[in-house]
């Protein structure tokens, strides 16, 4: 068996939660010579859509909660890691993967993909060491704006995660920050942001309490204080529940509140995580490359993509179909018109981009008076130093020099001044 | 030199022509007598009288159980807890936080302004205002969080699904409910479309379909048979959950999916009659509903 999962990083098999928990059940029920690990990191081999994704022969099963029905059923029972429980802890046992997933996915979507400075730095540069190139900016976008949706209710604090501290040096005005005449005040600032932070770390304790709280608690009434259930051995709900914690705990971010506050006022589940680890992620297990066709490439990604353009740019929405035969259903011809509508939209949409932005583009590369005052005025708007804005203004015959280059990434985003 | 100046009968040369001055001259066309100032509806009561507390739901007519499953759960749980209250037909237009339940408290004594209490606070205002009960269930416990989030998600995708997305439920059971207040037919028709598109979008943002992409209502049905075994079994044999002694908010939740899943299969939508499959199975739980409906609703 295959099991498709997303990239390893932080020094953990995937970057998924779900697919950590997928693995974790596959290193514990069954041997490591009847299943091995492919990092395909194509979605669309799922038949869900997402990964992670058993393949047994020409079978595709996917999700966690399939695949450990279908693990089960194929082995008659021997690798039911959830036999030995009594009807309620059963009954438990769907509670609490609802609980987990509900109160864990948005603080490990705020944690990798919403906190702009670990995006920015970690999560998104690390997509781009594993996907080839236009791939590398479309499926990290697609992930970050469902975290984003899922922390959508957090909005708040997503803002004061934003904005921490550093960067409010640059928005002084330019002619006190650069005769240093706020000098003074900057320590008062300083502490505004401090404090700031204080408040926004307490509530990132609150949403980590949350879940973390009655997970402890859980975990305190119980006998054997390593497993959620009192068990001597580890349910599946550990299994995603380690999934799911030890992307708070493991990853170095830049901004590492998860990590610093689970260390110190949850370290007992930490080592609850730390004890469970090496069972669940062991070294042994077996990869392989994807088999040809199961690899991500870029022409199935585009044709499911062109299939899905008239529902995003034109807000269709098909809704959610009854079965499996619902999901197939669209007759070639009606899969040809969404394809030709989508086409013609993504044309339209260029050209109109084009005739938008094109004019104002040629004027500003051909101005040659206008260059050093276009040069200084982007540097301003990036905002980067005060100081460069003071040499670009005063020392403006000395950029004179250099040749503007034609082509600008600013001048792409539509930022134009 | 304007024209209008050289008339003898008009000095000024604003005036405006003559056809609107009579056409003007004409209104006001019927002039209304003067209506009385505002006053309440009930005489002034006597200090000492209890204060009327309603209760601003979707449907519910003469004290019937709501349509809507929060609001049912409330009105059920006031109910359960004994507080005196009427419950008033309403559209989430007029709730000042736009969604529906809450409350309104009119004290007898004029100078008191009315107190009103939205759905996320009720749960205090009852605490804070009903005789106690000896129902001592622990809402932080691990388990009763664990399966209230059922309720939540699995259940609530179900339900959302079967109630909303469904085209067919959708446009003979529950639009014509939810705009019974302006039954005209363009308004019934973009309303139903937006309460699809809101559905859609929160199943789709749920957490219960695992980042799945693509899902199907069959999926949906699925894990909402699992919620109800687990529920089913969490029950037992006992009469209320998790072995109080009387009912409480959990049960209150619990009975407003079930009265109203069986309601909705009532109706005959093949919808209605699926979602519902995966509950008629247990027959603790449907025990659990008569008993409430008993009690409460009779």
């Amino acid at each position: 068996m295959e099991l498709h999962v997303w990239n390893r990083a932080f020094g953990l098999p995937s970057l998924d939660p779900e697919c950590l928990a997928a693995i974790a059940f596959l290193s514990i029920a069954i041997p490591h010579d009847l299943w091995v690990l492919v990092e395909s990191n194509n979605a669309g081999l799922s038949p869900n859509g997402a990964l992670p994704a058993l393949k047994d022969g020409a079978r595709w099963i996917a999700g966690f909660d399939a695949i450990i029905e279908y693990v089960n059923t194929k082995s008659s029972g021997r690798s039911n890691i959830d036999r030995s429980l009594s009807p309620l802890q059963r009954a438990q046992i769907t509670a609490y993967r609802s609980f987990i997933r509900k109160t864990c996915q948005p603080i490990v979507s705020l944690s990798l993909y919403v906190t702009p400075k670990n995006w920015v730095t970690v999560t998104r540069p690390l997509y781009s060491t594993f996907i080839r190139f236009p791939l590398q900016y479309e499926i990290p976008h697609t992930h970050h704006t469902r975290a984003a949706t899922l922390t959508a209710h957090l909005a708040p604090l997503v803002r004061e995660l934003g904005s921490t501290g550093e960067d409010d040096a640059a928005k002084q005005p330019v002619s006190t920050s650069f005769a240093n005449l706020t000098a003074g005040s900057k320590s008062s600032q300083e502490k505004d942001a401090a404090e700031e932070k204080i408040t926004t770390r307490v509530k990132l304790r609150n949403l980590l309490a949350d879940v973390l709280d009655p997970i402890r608690e859980k975990l305190r009434a119980g006998q054997h204080r390593n497993h959620l259930l009192g068990g001597s051995g580890p349910t599946t709900v550990d299994c995603l529940l380690v999934g799911y914690l030890s992307l708070l705990v493991y990853p170095d971010l830049p901004a590492s509140w998860a990590k610093e506050i689970m260390q110190r006022e949850f370290a007992d589940i930490v080592q609850y995580t730390d004890a469970l680890r090496p069972q669940m992620f062991p070294d042994g297990v077996g990869y392989q490359q994807p088999q040809a066709g199961d690899e991500l490439s870029v022409s199935g990604w585009v044709s499911r993509g062109i299939e899905g353009l008239p529902q995003k740019l034109l807000g269709w929405d098909d809704g959610i179909p009854l079965d499996e035969a619902g999901l197939k259903q669209p007759s070639s011809a009606w899969v040809l018109l969404r394809g030709v509508l989508g086409v013609a939209a993504a044309v339209g949409s260029v050209v109109a981009y084009r005739a938008f932005v094109g004019t104002v583009v040629d004027v500003e590369v051909e101005d040659e008076i206008g260059a050093p005052v276009y040069a200084a005025a982007t540097t301003t708007s990036a905002g980067t130093k005060s100081t460069q804005v003071a040499v670009g203004v005063h020392g403006g015959s000395e950029e004179k020099g250099e040749r503007l280059p034609i082509f600008r990434a600013e001048d792409m985003l539509g930022l134009q001044l | 030199m304007p024209p209008a100046a050289r008339r003898p009968d008009d000095g000024s040369f604003f005036r405006a022509p003559r056809f609107i001055r009579v056409l003007f001259g004409a209104f006001p066309l019927v002039t209304h007598p003067v209506d009385p100032l505002p006053e309440r509806d009930r005489a002034p009561a006597d200090e000492n009288s209890a204060p009327t507390t309603t209760l601003f739901v979707f449907g519910a007519e003469d004290g019937q159980p709501s349509f809507n499953p929060a609001c049912l759960k409330w009105q059920t749980y006031m109910r359960i807890r004994g507080v005196d209250f009427r419950t008033e037909p309403s559209s989430n237009h007029a709730s000042p936080s736009g969604a529906l339940p809450f409350l309104v408290v009119e004290h007898p004594v004029r100078s008191q302004p009315p107190q009103t209490v939205p759905a996320s606070k009720l749960a205090r205002w009852i605490e804070d205002n009903a005789a106690s009960s000896v129902n001592t269930v622990d809402v932080d416990a691990p388990d009763y969080r664990a399966f209230s989030t059922l309720l939540d998600t699995s259940i609530r995708d179900a339900w959302l699904y079967a109630m909303y997305v469904d085209n067919t439920t959708l446009h003979t059971v529950t639009a014509p409910k939810y705009t019974a207040a302006t039954p005209i037919w363009p308004v019934t028709a973009l309303l139903a479309g937006q309460m699809r598109h809101a559905a859609l979008a929160s199943i789709r943002n749920s957490t219960s379909s695992s980042s799945a992409v693509t899902t199907t209502g069959r999926t949906l049905y699925a894990q909402a048979e699992d919620a109800w075994a687990a529920l089913s079994t969490l029950l037992g044999q006992d009469q209320w959950f998790f072995g109080a002694r009387d009912a409480g908010l959990f049960d209150a939740s619990v009975f407003a999916y079930v009265h109203l899943i069986l309601a909705a299969e009532s109706t005959g939508s093949s919808s209605g009659a699926e979602l519902a499959a995966g509950l008629r199975r247990h027959a603790n739980l449907l025990e659990h509903e008569a008993r409430i409906r008993r009690t409460w609703f009779s």
